[in-house]
């Protein structure tokens, strides 16, 4: 036993050192750049370093959570993320369910053209959504024609975040489609079959061999997607947004953006960095225990 | 343990490249001028009297963009300004670097983090602070005082003294600051359509209720003739309606004396409150466009080219947004008038206007010839006022930006404004030559020209209508360039510490506050706004602020 062990912690030993290069890069430019963390802690100053400024202990913290809009940032990203997450889960299990009932020329159409929104960054389609969704642009013109009086999509902050996350849906959901297609083609056609036989119909196979068969990838992509519960999408906020609609639409991420930022506030931003990463940290590990838990699946 | 030779030899052949693409990230922003040794071989030493003393070396670092071309063989550290530096003053300058200005100021931080500074460099105003208080400045008292040329102080003082004084710390200088234009850029004045006015029988307006009476026409009596209800009266974005503000005597973000020697914030005045409400029915009327919160100036500007708007607040160079308008509709007819005032006696009303600096100029506490800096200056001064081939090459390289230290005239537009209307009235533009921008007089004299005789080129008209004899710098210059005529942020420098940290929250819910005032929610939350303003922050800032202005 001990003798056969040998040569394979070798080569181990060689493999391991191959991973230096890649470890230094991450303790360089990933767990370096962390020891800046402890601005969250001071109050900071470029000239005076992260050595000169004065330690100010948990004040930037007390500060941001006592600012009035605070609760009402997080309470935003939350619902904001959640619908995208909700929605986004269930519309790309439908989207995905009705193209694997059509033929395969016409799949590949469909699919190419839901893909491309994706491929878009959010300053062009911000760009092009602004003039869409306006009082005078296309989709009022057509509700005017229904005899719609015209919807302040950009302008009412009840409807606000509502643009924000169906914008994000037509966006993202062709691209979610992706996963689900390929669960579904490492179904068993036998399965199919056997059902054909018991003379089950569409809706059947759909409901006992489909589901069934892409139940631990939905659960997986469901409770991975938990780690980003906290990140609503800056670029599409900050495209979309402007004051009227600050208090439905403000995300913690265009807050520290103004905050921080813009005035070159350093260690404000940083604490509402950790303050963001200490939960989703949390986020992460109850979704990975989560998912072992009901899809079976570990990384480690 | 001995290891597979292969796989080693592969990891050194990976770390190599990783190292060599590091190392190559950071050298390629370092330094894009060519080696140093170059300068040295460019003009005689000796060769003037202030050289006897023998050469002198400063060292600096300088914001330079991509676009700015060299002649063939010279580069920032070998050309006309530094052969002049050398032949006049006996002074070489080497570069540390050279960075384009989105890179600058980051770069200059880092060198103010490690406290490294060259013999002097250009910061803005929070590096300024930061320098100085961390003691890294020279006190330039005597070096000015002594060696500033006539020209240089004349030139410091336009502003009236101002940016001397932010400069001055407890009556001791460390800096040369630039004024920036901040008398003709900030003031506002009322663009309107004149053919539209003459089409519905009205007259310019002198009052703010003038003004919304011409909206209430420009939006519901089809000005354009087209049995359309496509027109709206007030163009407006969210950065541009305090001209509107203004005509109400009431002024945004600025600090203002309150009468008994102390200093207020303005947007939290009584008057605000008032033209708050104002907006807030023309806006409930139509008057404004009901989305003019999502609109950037770029989409305004559409609307105007498309003739879908009558007037709009904005400063003297309005006309190159406006000019596309013309240039599709040449009945547009775009005059600009003084801003209406709350009365007719008032008229017309100040515009609000923020003082500013655009840089400012120090040495470092360790420079051994504070005088060859201030002289550098100087140079600056006298070459661009005398020499214009140190402005603008034969090939039309803009070689100004050469220049080791910049102090220009602030205003610079509309000095050149009265020359070329001087010009026009004399017929003769040989007095163009004495402003302090010639080739660019020159230019904007031609384009007045060609559009008095009837050019129809929209920069023509643009720049006849920023520049000619009846323009938007002669409004401007008429009515708003002495102090009795504007209302001055009384404030200027670097951010105070309160502000530093309360300012984004309170800017935020005032912006938040007034426009969804002005698109009808209740005027009450004004009223809390202010409640607000003072217990989040302002207060402290207020009193900040008054120390500042006190120890003046």
């Amino acid at each position: 036993m001990k003798e056969s062990k040998r040569p394979r912690n070798r080569s181990a030993a060689a493999l391991h050192l191959m991973i230096l290069p890649a470890l230094a890069l991450l303790l360089v430019y990933s767990y370096g750049p962390m020891l800046g963390l402890v601005m969250a802690f001071q109050d900071f100053t470029p000239a005076q370093g992260w050595f000169g400024s004065p330690w100010v202990g948990m004040d930037n913290f007390k500060y941001v959570f006592s600012l009035p809009n605070f609760k009402q940032v997080v309470w935003n990203t939350l619902f904001i993320s959640i619908m995208e997450i909700a929605l986004g889960q269930i519309l790309a299990l439908v989207v995905t369910l009705l193209l694997n009932e059509v033929k395969n020329g016409f799949k590949r159409t469909v699919q190419t053209i839901i893909y491309i929104p994706h491929f878009l960054s959010w300053i062009i389609l911000g760009g092009i959504l602004l003039e869409v969704l306006s009082l005078s642009g296309i989709v009022n013109m057509f509700l005017h024609r229904l005899g719609i009086e015209p919807i302040s999509f950009l302008g009412d902050s009840s409807i606000f975040p509502w643009t924000l996350i169906f914008s994000h849906l037509w966006k993202e959901v062709g691209f979610a489609t992706i996963i689900f297609l390929a669960a579904l083609s490492s179904i068993n056609p036998q399965l199919y079959e056997a059902a054909e036989i018991d003379g089950a119909g569409r809706l059947r196979k759909m409901w006992n061999v489909t589901l069934p068969g892409m139940a631990p990838i939905i659960i997986l992509a469901a409770v991975l997607s938990i780690g980003n519960l906290l990140n609503a999408g800056f670029d599409q906020v900050f495209t979309l947004y402007n004051p009227v609609v600050y208090d439905t639409g403000d995300i913690i991420d265009t807050f520290v953006y103004r905050l921080g930022l813009v005035q070159s506030h350093y260690s404000l931003a940083t604490a509402v960095g950790i303050f963001k990463s200490t939960i989703s940290f949390t986020f992460v590990a109850l979704s990975y225990y989560l998912a072992y838990r009901l899809a079976d699946y570990r990384i480690f | 343990m001995k290891l597979n030779r292969t796989f080693v030899s592969v990891l050194v052949g990976v770390m190599a490249v990783v190292a060599v693409s590091a190392c190559s990230n950071d050298s390629s922003n370092e330094k894009n001028a060519s080696p140093s040794g170059s300068a040295s071989q460019a003009g005689s030493p000796a060769s003037s009297a202030a050289s006897a003393a023998g050469p002198i070396e400063l060292t600096s670092v300088k914001m330079l963009d991509p676009n700015v071309t060299f002649a063939d063989g010279e580069d920032i550290e070998n050309n006309i300004w530094t052969r002049a530096a050398k032949d006049e003053y006996g002074v070489t300058i080497t570069y540390k670097w050279t960075a384009p200005s989105a890179q600058y100021s980051e770069k200059v931080a880092l060198m103010l983090a490690t406290g490294d500074l060259p013999d002097f460099l250009q910061l803005d105003a929070t590096g300024y602070e930061q320098a100085l208080k961390a003691g890294l400045l020279a006190d330039l008292t005597d070096a000015y005082e002594k060696y500033a040329s006539p020209a240089l102080k004349e030139r410091m003082m336009l502003d009236g003294g101002d940016a001397l004084q932010a400069g001055m710390k407890d009556g001791k200088m460390y800096a040369v600051v630039q004024a920036n234009s901040w008398k003709t850029d900030s003031e506002q004045m009322l663009y309107i359509r004149k053919d539209w006015l003459d089409k519905l029988n009205l007259e310019a307006p002198k009052t703010i209720d003038d003004v919304m009476r011409i909206a209430e026409a420009f939006t519901k009596q089809d000005p354009d003739g087209n049995n359309a209800d496509d027109t709206i009266g007030l163009g407006m974005t969210l950065n541009n309606y305090f001209g509107f503000l203004n005509g109400n005597n009431a002024y945004r973000s600025i600090w203002m004396p309150d009468g008994s020697g102390n200093l207020v914030y303005s947007s939290i005045q009584p008057e605000m409150r008032d033209a708050l409400l104002k907006l807030q029915q023309m806006y409930k009327n139509g008057y404004i466009d009901p989305e003019f919160y999502t609109k950037g100036m770029d989409v305004v500007k559409t609307d105007i080219t498309n003739g879908k708007i009558g007037m709009i607040y904005d400063n003297y160079v309005a006309p190159l947004n406006l000019m596309d308008s013309w240039d599709k509709d040449k009945n547009a007819d775009w005059i600009v008038v003084p801003q209406p005032a709350l009365t007719e006696a008032e008229y017309p009303a100040k515009s609000e206007v923020k003082n500013g600096f655009s840089y400012y100029l120090v040495a470092s506490k360790n420079i051994k010839n504070p005088e060859a800096f201030i002289n550098m200056i100087n140079l600056f001064v006298d070459k661009q006022s005398n020499d214009s081939s140190y402005v603008t090459d034969s090939e039309g390289r803009m070689v100004h930006n050469y220049a080791p230290a910049n102090i220009s005239t602030p205003d610079g537009n509309l000095y050149n404004q009265r020359l070329i209307a001087k010009a026009i009235e004399s017929g003769d533009p040989e007095g163009l030559l004495t402003g302090s921008n010639t080739a660019q007089a020159k230019q904007n004299y031609e384009n007045v020209i060609r559009l008095q005789e009837g050019s129809t080129d929209k920069t023509d008209w643009g720049l006849g209508k920023i520049f000619g004899p009846e323009s938007s710098l002669s409004v401007l210059d008429q009515y708003y360039f002495t102090p009795a005529h504007y209302v001055k942020n009384e404030f200027y420098g670097a951010p105070t510490p309160a502000m530093v940290k309360y300012s984004a929250t309170l800017n935020d819910l005032e912006d938040q506050t007034f426009t969804k005032i002005i698109t009808g929610t209740s005027i009450d939350s004004f009223d809390k706004f202010v409640d607000n303003w003072h217990s989040l922050g302002g207060d402290e800032i207020t009193k900040e602020v008054n120390a500042f202005y006190q120890s003046r």
